[in-house]
């Protein structure tokens, strides 16, 4: 029998409260999910909570998944950090920042998302990041994964905020080059 | 700004680490249509989708899918299930009965059509016409009600909560579809399920949430103290009508806004009546609300 596609368990999730459906996209993507929380949140009770926290999201919103703006992988992610940046902003008891912004941020320029296999796309920026300058790689994890704005990433850097966006624009710049999503004269 | 301001702010903007000040004004020159941050801005925006699946995969325990899958709630019953024949006697001695009703006219519980939403107390006390409603307890809509002492939390259907502070006093009224707390006196914490019609008045102003968490305060008669921590509300007062999103506004301390009827200013300090602990509870119930009612409960919201 052929593999059912995540859209398709996504719809039967949605139509039917398909459990099934459900186990199958928890068993596709739980480690994706897993390997996000913990790399946020770190192991513990924490990312297990948060673990099932996203895919309850998933069973109770499957039918708001939109294949043309990305895939099931990509949009589990955004609920996942989503849902640590809120974990990781109550432990920093920081009210000033509204975290839920990704959603936003994907949404503004609105189309349809780029498509092409996450695996592989996952793997590109891995590498990618690996090979850039530590000082760079790290202002831009502590922006992504810790949910610091580039102002509080230079303070936690103790590091002018110039600097910060500076490594910030250097960083993301060889990123999206090493992708091919840039010819290399823009 | 110059252009060379927003684009030094997309990078921060892909990876979430720009303010909301920040966000909306690069956002307003984004939505101007500026070619050259559109065509930097896609290859940021892979970037950043692929940054979360660059993290390497980790295998949670066995035993949390079992937990996850008991929290899905029982499973469903098959359909038409009910139509067996040891169920259809009791229904067909129901069915008699409510054609009975009807024939019967109007009983003792006739009457206008209940509201669509429930409105229950969730904790505390509440009094309404000087009778002590008790966690569990039901409300009327449109009759004033008050704290009994202490805190209390009242749940309006699956749209929002509100933790009413102590010797507060408000009516809730139904606006159409939507949904207005009118406040008398003292300070509700309002946690509103995304994209649900609800309002607060006070003072004069009226706040209007657009799936948010937000504080009213009645400061005077003629004055209301707003405090937005989520999402964004809308406020109207005589010569006022404005937007503001969490923190947009004071940036760094935008979180509490002083307003009046014809001006708003930011305010530095946190004010005594506003609660860390009581906004992370209301975070929760604001997740309460957009995962739907507890399973086996039916949702009251039409």
């Amino acid at each position: 029998m052929p593999l059912r596609d995540d859209a398709s368990l996504l719809a039967a999730v949605a139509r039917n409260r398909d459990r099934a459906a459900f186990e199958s996209l928890y068993d596709r993507h739980r480690r994706l999910v897993y390997g996000l929380a913990c790399r946020m949140l770190g192991d513990g009770a924490e990312a297990d909570e948060l673990l099932q926290l996203v895919f309850l999201q998933l069973w109770e919103r499957a039918g708001t998944f939109d294949a043309t703006r990305g895939s099931a992988a990509a949009w589990l992610c955004v609920m996942t950090r989503s849902r640590c940046l809120d974990q990781l902003r109550r432990r920093r008891r920081g009210r000033q920042r509204e975290f839920a912004v990704e959603n936003q941020v994907l949404e503004v320029l609105a189309g349809p998302a780029p498509s092409g296999a996450d695996p592989a796309l996952g793997r590109a920026v891995s590498e990618a990041l690996t090979a850039l300058p530590a000082a760079q790689r790290s202002a831009v994890e502590i922006v992504f994964f810790q949910g610091l704005t580039h102002v509080e990433a230079a303070r936690a850097l103790k590091l002018p905020v110039g600097t910060v966006k500076g490594r910030l624009r250097l960083a993301m710049d060889k990123l999206a080059l090493a992708l091919g999503t840039w010819r290399s004269e823009s | 700004m110059k252009h060379r301001d927003f684009d030094s702010l997309l990078p921060a903007y892909f990876l979430g680490g720009l303010t909301p000040a920040e966000r909306g004004r690069l956002e307003r020159h984004l939505r101007q249509g500026c070619a050259v941050c559109a065509r930097r801005a896609q290859g940021y925006r892979r970037v950043a989708e692929g940054l979360p699946l660059s993290v390497e995969p980790r295998s949670p325990r066995p035993e949390l899918k079992q937990a996850l899958m008991r929290r899905l709630g029982p499973e469903p019953a098959p359909r038409r299930s009910w139509l067996r024949w040891p169920v259809l006697a009791p229904l067909a001695g129901a069915l008699a009965a409510c054609v009975w009703l009807f024939l019967a006219g109007p009983g003792p519980q006739a009457g206008p059509r209940p509201p669509a939403l429930n409105l229950v107390v969730r904790s505390g006390g509440v009094r309404q016409q000087g009778k002590l409603v008790a966690p569990g307890g039901s409300l009327d809509w449109a009759v004033p009600l008050e704290t009994d002492g202490g805190k209390a939390e009242i749940q309006v259907g699956q749209r929002a909560v509100l933790l009413l502070k102590p010797a507060t006093g408000l009516t809730l009224d139904r606006e159409g579809d939507g949904v207005l707390a009118r406040l008398d006196r003292g300070c509700v914490f309002s946690a509103v399920a995304h994209g649900q019609a609800f309002g607060v008045s006070a003072g004069g102003a009226r706040v209007e949430a657009h799936g948010t968490l937000f504080l009213v305060r009645q400061v005077d008669p003629g004055q209301a103290y707003v405090c937005i921590c989520r999402g964004s509300i809308r406020v109207t007062a005589p010569g006022l009508d404005r937007v503001l999103a969490a923190a947009s506004d004071a940036q760094e301390t935008g979180l509490n806004l002083r307003l009046d009827p014809v001006r708003t200013a930011a305010e530095t300090a946190k004010p005594a009546f506003y609660s860390d602990k009581e906004e992370d509870g209301l975070e929760d119930a604001l997740r309460d609300l957009a995962a739907g009612p507890a399973p086996g409960k039916k949702d009251d919201d039409d």
